[in-house]
């Protein structure tokens, strides 16, 4: 590498490191993080004994192959809109302006970006637990799922940036790119389809076989997920479909670098959005999760004076923000609950693995919620009206949704695992409706403490509350089963006395955040 | 209209803001200078009830946390933080229901004037920065508040907007608004301003009436690069 890129490189890793020590912040959130990792290692020990009967590790095949195609056509697509970038606005402006050759620069890109990818994968860990307890892995294939999920993020990436290079100025080769390029996608679809058709029988099942037999053929993201099972399955098969992924690589370099070696328009407009993204994280902004071309419909709020005017506001923002009106982390929410609950619906006492995996995927949805992105903008706080008053019309909008979500999850969860307790039904929908409130009280707590300052502790003081929010249910729970005062069965108290400790804990937690907006710091 | 007493504002050890005292007297256009990082924005924020800090704030005589302050305040933040998913026009349907003041005629005027009026119903995720800029500025304008303050407002306008935004300075001040503009852009207010405090370190260096520099035949720049490069220990 040129020896300024050289130096760039190896200060910038440098002084990330030297954060460590700096921060002590940092260097308690990397302990914290890999105290964590140990806590899932352990818990998923416990739940793993000799008579531990494993589900095929076809579905876990499966699982791999869906999770990194879709993460693939995700990114990839993005080449048809606005393209890929492996650099920052920092190289934008110093890098691409100096007499450095752009081939250097890409090169140099190419390399930094690998490192980034690589840890995009890192949330995955936190999925060992369930994984093994299943699917029967160990530590080393959840890295090596991690480490492969990073790359194909890289090839994504890759991919995109190659599409957009060639047909950004070209709209005839532009629709010919998208012809194959579904093409592709949708002969997999119909085969996949017609596979499961002609089975009669067991739908996931044939999409499981249907996946493992022909998945592989699937271009990048299919020889990536091969490379990952046939490494976790020791099979000597991988090598084939390493040498495809670096063919493929090599093509995507040599056809960028044959072309307009001007490449910088390719990545401007990239590089310029995920800049914007990490500025406004930074400031504690949280932006909205939409599609480019929002379909604005019927204008005008309408409805509301004073402060309910946040609620119909808000009404409208989720009627623009995707067809069914739902936030992507929302969307994610419920497909995951769902997903997690039909995989493992065969396990006894089920429900209550749905409903902790349910709260778990709750904590992401709601930190990016409506309140947090109101508390990142200044009117909730200049509005003339007073601050307990804002804040429920802020959150009525959350409660409804989540009590239609939860609603939903719940109906789904009832039917797949033939639930037959109304009880239990109603247990696991208070459960999980309680945890929303819990969330928003430990937002409320943060909003307070931190104002919209995004710090590097934040993540931990959030964990670190709603852990410590969490103990009046979970004492409970204990209380009861220890004292053997079971309603229905032990899941079902379980699920009661958490909705029940919840439900006090917030209400508490509301009470004494009430003025938040009087004492919350506004620091964009 | 606006009292600062012994305001102290502190980041950690940081001291932003050390002790500010000052007062801007009913339709006058106060303007607060400073080199970067002096503590302007950050007394700004405190002002206008953002920023927990130690002292007395009042406006119109009340705490400017209640809610009286609030139906008279506008506030105009140096970078705008607009709703995305909200046309233009819903901003400002937004701003006069939670104010409950609804005058389309004067709301419109201002659109109008900002060159907003053809973008109505586009949404502020569409916007240029500059022209969320304008859209921050028509929404902390559409309440009629009677204090207003401005956070460095001309950075990232037209040459149009910040003509418009000069001559709304003084229509506000002739309608007895009283005004507090933070800003870098000496010329961008020398017309219009009555008080002046200079920020340096996050303490007041300087403080002048207009009519305090006229009479001395001091201008405002040379107020400010005698105080911020240390030529006067005032």
């Amino acid at each position: 590498m040129n020896r300024p890129l050289l130096y760039l490189s190896i200060t910038s890793i440098k002084n990330g490191f030297l954060q460590f020590i700096k921060k002590p912040a940092k260097l308690i959130y990397a302990i914290i993080f890999i105290a964590l990792f140990g806590l899932i290692l352990f818990s998923a020990d416990k739940g793993v004994n000799d008579q531990t009967i494993f589900r095929s590790v076809k579905e876990l095949n499966a699982i791999v192959f869906a999770l990194f195609t879709l993460i693939f056509i995700l990114m990839s697509y993005n080449g048809f809109k606005q393209g890929g970038t492996f650099f920052s606005m920092s190289d934008v402006n110093l890098l691409f302006t100096s007499s450095l050759k752009s081939s250097t620069i890409l090169n140099y890109g190419l390399i930094k970006q690998i490192r980034i990818a690589l840890l995009t994968g890192i949330f995955l860990i936190f999925q060992y637990a369930w994984l093994h307890d299943l699917y029967n892995i160990n530590i080393a294939d959840i890295f090596i799922i991690c480490l492969f999920y990073g790359l194909t993020v890289y090839f994504g990436n890759l991919s995109a940036l190659l599409i957009y290079s060639k047909t950004s100025s070209n709209q005839n080769l532009k629709s010919k790119v998208k012809v194959v390029y579904f093409s592709l996608i949708g002969i997999f679809l119909i085969s996949l389809l017609t596979f499961v058709i002609k089975q009669n029988n067991q739908p996931l099942f044939s999409l499981v076989e249907f996946v493992n037999s022909f998945g592989k053929y699937f271009p990048i993201s299919g020889w990536i997920s091969q490379i990952v099972i046939d490494i976790m399955q020791k099979e000597s098969e991988f090598l084939l479909f390493i040498v495809l992924t670096v063919a493929y690589f090599l093509f995507a370099i040599i056809i960028f670098k044959r072309g307009d070696t001007n490449y910088y328009e390719d990545v401007l407009e990239t590089t310029e959005a995920s800049s914007n993204a990490i500025s406004s994280q930074r400031e504690g902004k949280i932006q909205e999760t939409t599609k480019k071309n929002i379909k604005v419909g019927k204008i005008g709020i309408g409805k509301g004076e004073g402060p309910s005017v946040f609620y119909y506001k808000h009404l409208i923002e989720n009627r623009r923000i995707s067809a069914v009106g739902l936030d992507i982390m929302n969307i994610f929410l419920i497909a995951a609950s769902l997903i997690f609950t039909f995989f493992m619906r065969k396990n006894e006492g089920m429900i209550i693995g749905s409903f902790f995996f349910t709260c778990y995927m709750e904590a992401f949805a709601v930190s990016r919620g409506r309140l947090n992105k109101e508390l990142s903008k200044p009117f909730i706080y200049l509005a003339p009206w007073p601050s307990f008053k804002k804040l429920i019309f802020c959150l009525k909008e959350s409660f409804q949704v989540y009590f239609k979500i939860t609603l939903f999850i719940t109906i789904i969860t009832v039917w797949l695992l033939q639930l037959n307790s109304m009880v239990t039904a109603v247990a696991f929908f208070l459960g999980i409706y309680s945890f929303i409130f819990l969330l928003i009280g430990v937002n409320l707590i943060m909003g307070r403490i931190f104002g919209t300052a995004s710090k590097t502790s934040w993540l931990l003081f959030y964990i670190l509350a709603t852990l410590i929010l969490c103990i009046p249910g979970a004492g409970l729970s204990v209380l009861f089963i220890l004292k053997n005062w079971l309603i229905v069965d032990e899941n079902t108290t379980i699920m009661i006395m958490c909705a029940l400790g919840n439900f006090i804990t917030s209400a508490i937690t509301f009470y004494f955040n009430r003025g938040v907006l009087e004492k919350a710091e506004y620091n964009n | 209209m606006l009292s600062v007493k012994n305001v102290t504002k502190k980041y950690g050890k940081l001291v932003a803001n050390n002790n500010l005292n000052f007062d801007i007297e009913d339709g006058k256009i106060g303007i607060l200078m400073g080199p970067n990082g002096a503590g302007k924005s950050t007394i700004i924020k405190s002002i206008v009830g953002l920023l927990r800090y130690e002292g007395e704030i009042k406006i119109n005589g009340f705490d400017n946390k209640s809610i009286e302050a609030k139906q008279i305040l506008g506030y105009v933040p140096e970078f705008p933080a607009m709703y995305d998913l909200l046309t233009v026009g819903e901003h400002i349907e937004f701003i006069s229901r939670l104010y409950n003041t609804f005058d389309k005629e004067y709301t419109d005027s201002l659109l109008e004037r900002f060159d907003l009026m053809t973008k109505k119903d586009d949404l502020a995720k569409s916007l240029s920065k500059g022209m969320q800029q304008k859209l921050s500025i028509v929404c902390a304008l559409a309440h009629k508040p009677k204090f207003v303050l401005f956070d460095e407002p001309i950075v990232g306008l037209d040459p149009h907007a910040i003509k418009e935004i000069k001559s709304l300075f003084s229509e506000l001040k002739n309608q007895g608004a009283t005004l507090l503009i933070s800003t870098h852009m000496i010329d961008s207010v020398e017309d219009y301003w009555d008080e002046v405090n200079i920020l340096v370190k996050g303490e007041i260096a300087a403080s002048r009436t207009k009519k305090e520099l006229d009479e001395k035949n001091e201008n405002l720049e040379d107020l400010f690069f005698s105080v911020t490069e240390g030529k006067n220990n005032e």
